[in-house]
């Protein structure tokens, strides 16, 4: 194998596999300025963030439904660097000013950096604020900003005494246009493919049903896990009733609601489209004694589920008032 | 970096890789609708994926920049062939968890909230900081961050090994078949694809090494700059997965070890006069090392162990850890039942053809591990960093004994992607050496080409068969306690319905899959023994709910209990309905009992409030809060 080294030998850095040793050429003195191109371009992209999120913060809120797509497309393109690349990419160009790293080296590193960086920036911000938009972007923006100014100071005094600085162009990445186009039909292809997993795996192919539930209408749920449990309680006799309609077409339901298998309330017809929710609250005169509210719902749409054809209901709820522990 | 034109090679890696996903596509969507042939496209379409990345990547014409190339793609193939498993919503069990917990970072703002699903996770916020910072920055969902963050990561991992085995093996061809065949690991495919804080892990300890490996070099001239890149990613580890932490602290430190025994054997063995004589051993370690490596994993252990998470790590990993040595320890003395191989929980058998894949992979792996050791023996013995991952992959045929226990298995299974480490090493290094040797027909060489690539296809087949059952590669019909296989519209609703109606942070005891669900989109508290301390599945498993369960709920308060009584369709596939120690833990022979299902309908002071047809949802609060 003509790539492999002696055993002996040290690993010249960047060069196991065919590549030519990293040549340490200092930049032609006109060439001073473009060793600083990519600096430039990250502080373009902290810009192109901060106006993004300032913009979000002014922009009124209908406008901002308007403009809601626009806004999340520009928001992924200017966030996703942001985060994933340029603070990794100035804390490289920092800590490697010259050009003794490749680029798959750079740009492995690049990646890494940013991933410390956004955790970084999260701890820190834990102990010192709140982790929200704008604190993590101010966050990540002075990592960014200081990697980037030790990176242009590094280098320029690298420049000054003569030696290479910054890293090699990416020119073209080596791809011939019939690469490149084979690359965009493949991308396209594969998120072609994504997106129509995407559908395919939306459709319900659960069997078809309806969520029926019933719940005093005073919240009695605890907000805090560590809070100890209540009593269902129904003292002003107000409930909260509901239907959701996933039977994956039309339907048409009728509701009971009985106190002590006395009917006291009957909606005869309640239609509901596919993926639809229908909710009411209800008053009932509960008295004192009331052991059980229950509620049946019967679908009417459908000949042998019928209230009339079938008595026993599609589905059932029940509150249970006058609870006696133990077997 | 010189940057040679892309070749044709290249080309049809993307090309195959383009066909093999959407052919992937299709079996899931096939498979979705329970057409029998998903399972073959699944396997024709991955197994293309990694015979055309094998062929180019290890092709001696290939260039440096082609083979990196090919291993990026061949690692973003793979992971979209797990999206594709699950384009629209995260449905393994772990991804509710991690969901959940960079859920909490965005609505609290602050890290550490409670995350009932597993409490642990909430003291390793890494891959949630940086997904919540993604969704945060791009408004993004976090389902749609989580796929972008590890996607990326995916590519990167795939390139640091690369980049990190080429130092340690010194060529081109060996390196990338090493990464190559670290893919066979049997996590590698789903399980470190998943959003989980491991995956994450993994990235960040990547690039960790592959810094620290550059540092080691005697060539390289920014030793400092790469060494302050691996101590930002180590500590930045140390933030994201606990067990990935200690095993790289264990990791460095048998690197350590093994350093100062081939500085001392350097020196035994070098030339007077030569410039090894001039350097103490102590400052060899110190210096060149990676000792400082060492010092700074154990300081940001330290702090951060003890300073924000309390050693509870500890107390998560210990029990399992005992657990495993104690079976295998009646194991080994012949007085404990062995596990059975190639067997799910719900009784279902692998074919025959996935037995012998799975068992050759794992012979051909136990064969030719000693060739391979004997090759870094001649060969790399004075670099430390080799012998280090010699010492990682005998770990190998210790963790497939391991296998034959319940509690080893996880141990061992969960080991691979670290042991894989060295055994992929260890493994290119044997196999290159002997497609090196001469031969005197060019038919010959032909023939170990041929063999090289199906040997590679034995072993990544091998390690997905031995890595993840053959349900839950695909997805498919509802499937009892099956995790992927048992999501479902019904569930994910109900556990949104109990977000709105209910409010958040209640009390809830439920079966496993009904908890990822209801603890993460529903923003329950849900209660388990080892988030509690209460073993609330003792309640369902009783056959009236008597004293003791209402004794049981009212230490777990429980507020509400979800039960779903499609668990009587059939034996769990994850082995457990609820959780991990209630009765008949992996080991259940019947169906669960619809009868204990259905007794909350007549426990007085239990309200049915949510009826689904199969999911009902009873508030016990009169039952617990003493009355």
């Amino acid at each position: 194998m003509a790539n492999e080294l002696k055993q002996s030998d040290p690993l010249p850095l960047g060069v196991a596999a065919g590549m030519r040793p990293a040549r340490q050429r200092a930049p032609h003195p006109m060439q001073s300025h473009s060793i600083h191109v990519d600096l430039l371009i990250i502080l373009l992209g902290l810009l192109a963030s901060t106006v993004v999120v300032i913009a979000l913060l002014l922009l009124p809120t209908a406008w901002q439904d308007v403009a809601a797509p626009l806004l999340l497309f520009l928001r992924v393109i200017v966030g996703l660097p942001m985060v994933l690349l340029l603070p990794g990419y100035a804390l490289v160009a920092a800590l490697f000013p010259d050009r003794s790293i490749g680029m798959a080296e750079r740009m492995v590193m690049t990646v890494g950096g940013s991933l410390v960086s956004a955790i970084a920036a999260g701890v820190v911000l834990n102990y010192v604020g709140d982790i929200r938009r704008e604190s993590v972007l101010v966050a990540l923006s002075i990592i960014t900003l200081a990697a980037s100014l030790l990176a242009y100071v590094r280098r320029t005094n690298r420049v000054a005494r003569g030696e290479a600085a910054a890293p090699r162009r990416i020119t073209g990445m080596g791809m011939s246009s019939g690469s490149a186009a084979l690359f965009g039909v493949s991308a396209l292809l594969v998120s072609a493919a994504v997106v129509a997993s995407v559908i395919n795996a939306q459709i319900q192919r659960d069997p078809p049903f309806t969520q029926f539930w019933m719940v005093p209408a005073t919240p009695t749920a605890t907000t805090s896990s560590s809070a100890t449990p209540t009593a269902l309680t129904l003292t002003d006799g107000k409930l909260r009733v509901g239907i959701h309609n996933f039977e994956g077409e039309a339907a048409v339901y009728a509701m009971n609601i009985k106190v002590d298998d006395e009917v006291v309330l009957h909606a005869p017809n309640i239609a509901l489209e596919q993926g639809t929710n229908w909710q009411m609250p209800i008053q009932l005169d509960v008295p004192p004694t009331a052991r059980r509210i229950e509620a049946q719902l019967f679908r009417i749409d459908n000949a042998s589920a019928s209230a009339q054809s079938n008595p026993s209901a599609y589905r059932s709820v029940a509150l249970d008032l006058k609870p006696q522990v133990g077997p | 970096m010189a940057i040679r034109p892309a070749g044709p090679g290249l080309a049809w890696v993307t090309g195959i890789a383009t066909l093999a996903l959407l052919l992937l596509a299709w079996a899931n969507a096939a498979s979705r609708d329970g057409q029998g042939w998903g399972d073959w496209g699944f396997w024709i379409g991955l197994l293309a994926m990694f015979v055309v990345s094998l062929w180019r990547a290890t092709s001696a014409d290939a260039s440096r920049s082609e083979r990196i190339a090919v291993l990026c793609i061949f690692a973003l193939a793979v992971y979209l062939a797990k999206v594709l498993h699950s384009p629209a919503e995260f449905t393994f069990s772990d991804e509710f968890t991690h969901w959940n917990a960079t859920n909490n970072i965005l609505s609290t703002a602050h890290l550490f909230y409670d995350n009932a699903l597993l409490p642990i996770t909430a003291y390793y916020p890494g891959l949630h900081l940086i997904t919540a910072t993604v969704s945060e920055l791009t408004g993004l969902p976090i389902f749609a961050s989580g796929l972008i963050v590890l996607g990326l990561g995916r590519m990167v991992m795939m390139a640091t090994l690369f980049l990190f085995y080429e130092q340690v093996g010194r060529s081109g061809r060996i390196a990338a078949l090493a990464a190559l065949l670290y893919a066979a690991n049997p996590n590698f495919v789903f399980f470190t694809a998943q959003f989980a804080y491991e995956s994450m892990a993994l990235v960040l300890a990547g690039v960790a090494l592959f810094a620290l490996a550059r540092r080691a070099n005697p060539a390289e001239r920014q030793p400092t700059a790469m060494f302050i890149v691996a101590a930002l990613c180590l500590a930045a580890v140390v933030i994201t997965h606990h067990l990935t932490s200690y095993i790289l602290l264990a990791l460095l430190l048998i690197w350590t070890l093994v350093h100062a025994g081939v500085s001392v054997y350097r020196r035994r063995n070098s030339a007077a006069g030569t410039n090894t004589n001039t350097i103490t051993i102590p400052t060899r370690i110190v210096t060149r090392g990676p000792f400082w490596a060492l010092v700074v994993m154990l300081l940001a252990l330290g702090v951060w162990t003890a300073g924000a998470t309390d050693f509870r790590a500890y107390n998560y990993i210990a029990p399992n850890l005992n657990s495993a040595a104690a079976e295998l320890g009646r194991l080994l003395s012949l007085q404990g039942q062995s596990r059975q191989l190639f067997r799910d929980y719900a009784g279902g058998v692998a074919t025959p053809l996935e037995r012998v894949v799975g068992i050759a992979a794992v012979l051909m792996i136990v064969v030719i591990l000693p060739f391979g050791l004997l090759q870094i023996w001649r060969r790399y013995r004075t670099h430390s960093l080799a012998m280090t991952l010699a010492v990682v992959a005998v770990a190998y045929p210790v963790a497939q004994v391991l296998r034959l226990t319940q509690s080893g298995a996880e141990a061992a299974n969960r080991s691979s992607e670290f042991v894989f480490l060295g055994a992929a090493f260890v493994l290119a290094v044997a196999v290159m050496g002997w497609m090196k040797q001469p031969v005197t027909r060019q038919q010959v060489q032909s023939y170990k080409k041929v063999a090289l690539h199906l040997g590679g296809v034995a072993l990544f087949a091998g390690g997905l068969i031995a890595g993840w059952p053959p349900w839950a590669r695909l997805p498919g019909s509802y499937l009892v306690s099956a995790d992927s296989r048992s999501v479902s519209l019904r569930t994910n609703e109900a556990a949104l319905w109990a977000n709105e109606v209910l409010g958040p942070g209640n009390r809830i005891a439920t079966d496993r899959v009904n908890r990822q669900r209801m603890g993460s989109y529903g923003g329950q508290h849900t209660v388990t023994s080892y988030a509690d301390q209460v073993r609330v599945a003792e309640v369902f498993f009783a056959p009236q709910v008597d004293d003791r369960a209402i004794r049981l709920l009212q230490r777990g308060q429980v507020r509400y209990l979800v039960v779903d009584s499609r668990l009587s369709d059939g034996l769990p596939y994850s082995g457990v309905y609820f959780e991990r120690g209630e009765p008949g833990t992996f080991q259940h022979t019947i169906p669960f009992t619809s009868t204990l299902l259905t007794k909350f309908e007549q426990v007085p002071g239990a309200s049915l409030i949510f009826n689904d047809g199969f999911i009902k949802i009873y508030d016990v609060g009169a039952l617990t809060d003493g009355q």
